[in-house]
């Protein structure tokens, strides 16, 4: 009965035909799906790719489709290119995007909750100015987050980036967890409250676990834009911190003559995201849509 | 108004699930007629296949001889009020009530001036410029069934129109309902799972079950002559008390202690079970014959009270008036006039005096 | 402790710790941004920051080059956003059907979203590349001559646009398919009731029902693409000739290469100002998700 459709396009009369059989109008319809997929698909293809090719296969043209895979611009992306290979970046970004996921999710959570279940004053402005930091450009707040960095001593160190990045997917937390708090029926927590627990442990031990498909999603989408990040990355952190995207776009200048492993570099950056969305997509999909539909 | 006849209609949908089999039904112009059943039944089904919301996947749909199945819903001429009301939610009710007759491109002075009135019938006159979001679920329905008489379609169909309100907005707006109809003129398919609505507003009554019609006629006949046990289980309030084991010797059957004549219509099918309708008990003293009954729990219903009884049949129902309601544990005997006795056969099927 | 104490200490501890970082890291800046601006600030020189008024600011309004990066800002939004919305809306429509397969392949198309953006640039550069790039061998496949994608000013726009289209047309379209979905289908059953036709349905209920959610979309999408930087700086940093010069693009190298810190601050209080007013479009929607 609840169809999932419901185009104007299914509205047509349809004639009867056999379930299961496909008219033109759905083969089409495949088609059109296929060649948008496959244009998704493809630049992700090359990416992996290229990783894989020898320098001559790289350079061919018409391109090399079938070429023998080789696994050296990947052994020197992680360990030879640039000096010191991609791994101490690597493990900066892992620090920095764990940490600032916990740390915004952790009080994302918390202000969305005193902001659904206590009266503050003024607490709808609060939400509201909360929102509207999702918009702030990164690029108008670096030059005044330089200074105050350099200013603190924080330059080139984890706890910066990770301060900055929790400030920035802050709102988003707030906006989809405040849903998710608002949808649990006070009585639960009013029961809880009979029950002799405070009011904080009323937040921690009953309403946080009952926000967990929020907490979930809310951390996907913080983590990857703190991984892909790189703005802010760039211009406070040089090497004691740097993350991936430093590093990698460190090359752009001499570009053009080690695609191989840059382009290794570029799979490593991408690959552990991409498999990340697609087993997670749901969560994703609920977090990407907040907002537009309810 | 159009004369619309269901012939040997079928649904089967898409994962092999029937929802309507072999349905026969005639609905005479003019008439109003209520489709009653529990959920599941295939009533709504019926009902989205005369409107053309769902193919039909065998059988016929005939309007005043037409057979529409495979036109689309805009061709059918039928207008139609849903349970949830369905107002577009981004319209303020004046466009909402006004859309079929913008659909059908009539002069805007028109529609203005229709609109107006139908809004005046309805008592929703000060709505007009609100949005359906800001109205009451009464409210809503009106400007459904405004929208509904804005045009003098060949059918109405209400999905259970009163469905999602409270009890004394049902009441009030099934009133209005039967006095639209009547109004119009139109013919008027009606669902509902509430037999009192059903009595209230319709000519006749259409019970289904499982995907088949039941029984059709008025709310009278289906309480004094059910077809067969499940229309008597349905139908009527409180339900009708069912003896299920019987004894059947010569030309007598026993309910119980109690002796009955067979009916002259059991000669091929054995009665199996027997029913009396509540109101059809009357109690009467330990001497009499009919059924040896306790009274277990009194149940007050106003004027009258209820009583369920223990009894060697199993439980029955009785409606005594309240000044003669006997006390728990009181002991008398439940007498029925043989006509008011239904026997059913295995197959459910009623056995009925003057038949086969 | 009364129960009201309690509440609002509880209050306080829960929203006060994102309060401090939000006030430290969002609002403070803006106000920084604000006083450097007003300074001649440069690390290059030696000498302290000094007042300067509202200097930088006028030197803004003689500026070619930053006029220059409004307008390509501009024409980058306009392009990326009005395509992804236009082929977004599209395959939104061409998805919302229930077929086996249909699905997998909607999922699929979401990953250029996740993609790390400087990756996205470094692959479409390589791709774009006019001697090797694998574009220039599909346009050889109907006789088109190698073009020179990344040095050639409007082509470099083209192909930035290109990219930005890559990675987020896949949102638009879950967006708008999202919305497409939680449509009550009673409504669409109203209106064939009705006798509306398919195209009056579209027109009269599809999308005035679906307006709320391509505003939306379209906000972000233009706020997000106003704030793009990683494609330029891989694919054709700001050249050639200023044709893909954002305006970010040219604060950061105002700020970090020129080292002029107070004149990158007085576009930046520029670019805060024209956000601020974009989102207070998303923020009223949001506050008011009734008005349509």
């Amino acid at each position: 009965m609840a169809s999932m459709d419901t185009s104007t396009a299914r509205l047509a009369p349809k004639a009867a035909r056999a379930p299961g059989s496909l008219g033109t109008g759905d083969i089409l319809r495949y088609a059109l799906a296929s060649i948008f997929v496959g244009f998704c698909l493809f630049p992700l293809y090359m990416v992996l790719s290229t990783s894989l090719k020898a320098e001559a296969d790289i350079f061919a043209f018409p391109p090399a489709w079938s070429f023998r895979p080789i696994w050296d611009n990947f052994n020197d992306a992680l360990f030879v290119f640039g000096g010191t290979g991609v791994m101490p970046f690597l493990l900066n970004s892992v620090i920095v995007t764990a940490a600032s996921t916990a740390a915004a999710v952790g009080l994302g959570a918390m202000v969305a909750y005193g902001l659904t279940r206590f009266r503050i004053r003024g607490g709808s402005h609060l939400f509201f100015f909360i929102l509207s930091t999702r918009f702030a450009p990164p690029v108008a707040f670096v030059v005044p987050l330089y200074l105050m960095v350099r200013q603190t001593g924080l330059m080139d160190t984890h706890l910066a980036l990770i301060l900055i990045y929790t400030s920035m997917n802050l709102s988003l937390v707030v906006w989809i967890i405040r849903g998710f708090f608002e949808a649990i029926p006070v009585e639960i927590e009013e029961a809880a409250e009979i029950d002799g627990y405070s009011r904080l442990q009323i937040f921690f031990k009953v309403a946080l676990p009952l926000v967990k498909p929020g907490l979930i999603t809310t951390a996907i989408l913080s983590a990857i834009m703190s991984w892909n990040e790189f703005l802010i990355a760039t211009v406070m952190t040089q090497n004691k911190a740097a993350t991936l995207p430093v590093y990698l776009g460190g090359f752009s200048g001499s570009m053009g003559l080690e695609w191989g492993p840059y382009m290794a570099v570029g799979a490593i950056a991408v690959l552990p995201i991409m498999i990340f969305t697609l087993v997670l997509q749901k969560h994703l999909v609920r977090g990407l849509t907040f907002g537009a539909v309810r | 108004m159009a004369h619309v006849q269901i012939r040997n209609v079928s649904k089967i949908y898409a994962d092999g699930t029937p929802a309507v089999t072999g349905l026969d039904l005639d609905i005479a112009a003019g008439e109003f007629l209520c489709v009653l059943g529990p959920s599941g039944c295939g009533k709504s089904s019926t009902l989205r296949m005369l409107a053309g919301l769902e193919e039909v996947s065998t059988g016929q749909i005939l309007v005043d001889g037409d057979d529409v199945v495979g036109r689309p819903a805009r061709e059918r001429d039928i207008a139609m009020v849903f349970e949830n009301y369905a107002l577009y939610p981004h319209l303020d009710v004046f466009a909402n009530i006004a859309m079929p007759l913008v659909a059908r491109r009539r002069p805007k002075a028109e529609i203005r001036d229709r609109v107006g009135r139908i809004a005046g019938t309805m008592g929703i006159t000060e709505h007009l410029a609100k949005r359906p979001g800001k109205l009451s679920g009464g409210q809503r329905q009106r400007v459904s069934l405004a929208r509904a008489m804005i045009r003098r379609p060949k059918m109405f169909l209400m999905d259970e129109p009163l469905g999602h309100l409270e009890e004394y907005m049902r009441i009030e707006l099934r009133r209005e309902i039967r006095a639209l109809h009547e109004a119009a003129g139109g013919t008027t398919f009606y669902i509902t799972h509430d037999q009192e609505e059903a009595a209230a507003v319709s000519d006749r009554i259409a019970v289904m079950s499982s995907g088949e019609l039941q029984q059709l006629g008025t709310m009278k006949e289906l309480i004094e002559r059910p077809a067969n046990r499940f229309v008597a289980e349905f139908v009527g309030e409180p339900p009708i008390s069912i003896f299920e084991e019987l004894r059947a010797t010569g030309t007598e059957v026993s309910i119980g202690d109690w002796r009955l004549p067979l009916p002259p219509g059991s000669r091929k099918a054995r009665p199996a079970s027997a029913g009396v309708r509540p109101a059809h008990f009357r109690i009467a003293g330990s001497d009499m014959p009919g059924l040896s009954a306790e009274a277990r729990l009194v149940q007050p219903m106003g004027e009258s009270a209820a009583v369920l009884c223990d009894t060697p049949a199993g439980d029955a129902t009785v409606i005594v008036p309240m000044a003669a309601v006997p006390r728990e544990g009181d002991r008398f005997r439940l007498v029925a006039a043989p006509e008011h006795v239904h026997f059913f056969a295995a197959s459910g099927r009623a056995i009925r005096s003057g038949e086969d | 402790m009364s129960r009201n104490r309690e509440a609002k200490r509880a209050a306080i501890v829960l929203v006060s710790p994102a309060m401090l970082l939000l006030f430290a890291l969002n609002i403070f800046p803006v106000l920084y941004a604000v006083y450097i601006s007003l300074h001649h600030w440069s690390l290059a020189s030696p000498n302290p920051p000094r007042f300067a008024g509202l200097f930088n600011y006028q030197e803004l309004w003689y500026d070619g080059r930053f006029s220059n990066s409004l307008g390509v800002s501009a024409t980058f939004i306009a392009l990326a956003v009005l395509i992804e919305l236009a082929l977004g809306f599209g395959l939104a429509f061409l998805f919302n059907r229930k077929l086996r397969g249909l699905e997998t392949l909607r999922k699929l198309s979401l990953l250029p979203v996740m993609a790390m953006p400087l990756v996205v640039g470094l692959v479409w550069f390589y791709m774009l590349n006019q001697n090797f790039g694998v574009t220039n061998w599909v346009l050889s496949l109907f006789g088109i001559g190698a073009q020179p994608f990344l040095t050639d000013g409007t082509l470099a726009m083209l192909s930035v646009v290109l990219a930005d289209v890559w990675q987020w047309t896949p949102f638009v379209m879950l967006v708008i398919f999202a919305a497409l979905q939680s449509l009550p289908e009673y409504v669409f059953e109203a209106a064939r009731m009705d006798g509306l036709t398919e195209r009056e349905i579209f027109r009269r209920i599809t999308l005035p029902l679906l307006r709320p959610a391509i505003l939306v979309v379209l906000v972000i999408r233009a706020i997000d693409a106003f704030r793009m930087i990683e494609l330029v700086f891989m694919m054709t940093k700001g050249g050639p000739g200023g044709s893909t010069e954002v305006l970010p693009w040219y604060i950061y190298t105002t700020g970090f290469l020129s080292l002029d810190l107070g004149y990158a601050a007085a576009m930046a209080v520029v670019m805060i100002v024209l956000v601020t007013l974009g989102a207070q479009v998303f923020v009223r929607k949001i506050a008011d998700p009734g008005a349509a």
